[in-house]
């Protein structure tokens, strides 16, 4: 133990210098003081670790270098030395803040271990001082830090949020001004189609109606990005109004009537004559307008059913085929963005933003789409939108 | 011979339309902005006006608008010519004085039948 101190009080000249000497061997540093006031200067001017007051002082009582002592050096142990033995004396010690208690005679041995000991504890809780300093420096530091993390999070979302607008807005934008050309490919293959121009021979015709339909497919591609643009932007227009769902199902059945013929397949629809609905006509009809194309793009054999029901407040509406059908496992894809699920032997058709884009607008006007499917058997497809509670 | 007003500002629609509209026999007065339409508007005074909403300066629904407003305007049937995809053109050009709208890409085969609807 080296660099411990010592302060040493007490008016026998004598004893001063014993105590220092046992002390010093030890390796301590050590300072007497013959008076109250001068262990006060001395204490004032020089750190110690543990004081020695002799209770017995020519100016003042040791009792109150303590007092002081406690006071002014919390770290500072005191130890009380006294002639006169006596428990009230010791208890009072004690009271004001000693950390120990000797009679005179001392018993060298005892002092030396008591003052060991205190020095050993006060090591103990100065390193437990600084483990607590450097953990609360360590935790100051690591909250700084979260805090400039968080800050840097947030300003890095802003950013994101920002960029994911700016990009849907550039999205729209840009499928906005590849449109106006597009239409013109189709406009005048139209024209030339419709023989306006002049008389098509028979390749003529059959190149330029694969140029209608690749213009058509790319109008609808373009059309499902703005769609699908403005749904993540959250810049969706709902234009509610009434309308009679029934009508517009059957409007829509019977715009599929002449693919249906083509693939020979059987379409029935199961609605009563009017059911009024406050939606999104033009919405609903994209959902159904998908729903079908879908259900007649998968179906081979067999029918392509659909049905409007009134249930509890609400219309449901379902299309239901004999067609392909999906996998369990494939089912969580279908509403994916360019989810397609791959088909052995069927090339790839359509946008495969139909069923992520209906997905979003069913649940803008209900609930979102319901599937239930068997693989190989089929699937039906069901959406609900809410009543006026007239129908007819 | 009635004579038909196309606010349009893509040269190739304007062919277009103006190539069916020739064929169907009618008479056919162009031009690429909307100052110029209410302009024209006013002083030609045509059967109907197929306007475009979306045109550099003063759009398809203020040039309608201001139509509207003009005094010369006897009713002249407006259509608006909308994208199917910017859903809030239609309500903006109803609520401005168009009396329908005809949604692009422009069909060569129904546009006409499309416009008599208007006439």
């Amino acid at each position: 133990m080296s660099n411990n101190s010592l302060l040493i009080i007490d008016d026998e000249e004598s004893a001063c210098e014993t105590l220092s000497d046992i002390f010093e061997d030890k390796g301590f540093s050590t300072a007497t003081a013959f008076t109250g006031r001068e262990a006060i200067d001395k204490a004032k001017q020089g750190s110690f670790d543990v004081a020695l007051v002799d209770i017995r002082l020519p100016d003042m009582d040791g009792t109150e270098v303590l007092v002081e002592f406690t006071k002014k050096y919390p770290e500072m142990a005191c130890i009380i030395i006294t002639g006169n033995a006596s428990l009230q004396n010791a208890v009072n010690a004690l009271d004001k803040g000693a950390k120990g208690y000797f009679i005179k005679p001392l018993v060298m041995v005892e002092v030396i271990l008591r003052v060991e000991e205190l020095i050993e504890k006060q090591h103990l809780q100065e390193e437990l001082i600084k483990h607590r300093d450097h953990l609360e420096e360590l935790v100051s530091e690591r909250t700084k830090e979260l805090e400039e993390k968080t800050t840097q999070l947030e300003l890095a979302n802003t950013k994101l949020k920002e960029l994911d607008r700016l990009k849907s807005m550039f999205i729209a934008g840009m499928s906005h001004e590849l449109r106006t050309p597009l239409n013109s490919i189709i406009g005048f293959t139209g024209i030339i189609l419709m023989g306006m121009t002049g008389e098509l021979n028979e390749e003529q015709r059959k190149q330029l109606t694969m140029v209608q339909s690749s213009a058509n497919h790319l109008l609808s591609l373009i059309n499902d990005v703005i769609d699908v643009s403005k749904i993540e932007a959250g810049k969706v227009e709902i234009a509610t109004g009434t309308f009679d769902v029934a009508a517009l199902t059957w409007s829509v059945m019977d715009s599929f009537q002449v693919a249906v013929a083509e693939k020979k397949l059987e379409m029935t629809i199961d609605a009563p004559k009017k059911i009024e609905v406050v939606s999104d006509e033009r919405r609903v009809q994209q959902v159904l307008v998908n729903l079908i194309a879908n259900a007649v793009k998968f179906t081979d054999t067999g029918k392509v059913a659909i049905k409007v029901r009134e249930r509890a407040g609400t219309v449901e509406v379902s299309v239901s085929d004999t067609g392909i059908g999906i996998k369990e496992e494939d089912i969580e894809k279908l509403f994916k963005a360019f989810g397609q699920v791959p088909i052995k032997g069927r090339t790839k058709e359509g946008t495969g933003l139909g069923l992520y884009l209906s997905e979003k607008i069913a649940e803008l006007l209900g609930d979102g789409i319901r599937v239930e499917s068997k693989f190989g058997k089929g699937s039906v497809f069901t959406f609900s939108l809410p009543t006026t509670g007239t129908s007819g | 011979m009635k004579r038909i007003l196309v606010v349009e500002d893509t040269k190739a629609n304007m062919y277009l339309i103006g190539f069916v509209m020739k064929e169907n026999g009618y008479d056919m007065i162009e031009t690429t902005t909307g100052e110029e339409g209410v302009e024209l508007a006013v002083k030609e005074m045509p059967d109907m006006i197929l306007m475009d909403i979306q045109l550099p300066g003063i759009d398809g629904i203020e040039a309608t608008r201001r139509i509207r407003e003009s005094k010369a305007d006897g009713e002249i049937p407006i259509a608006a010519l909308t994208s199917f995809a910017m859903t809030g053109d239609r309500e903006q050009a109803l609520k401005a004085g168009c009396n329908g709208y005809i949604e692009k890409p422009i069909d060569p085969k129904t546009i006409m039948s499309e416009i008599e609807k208007f006439l």
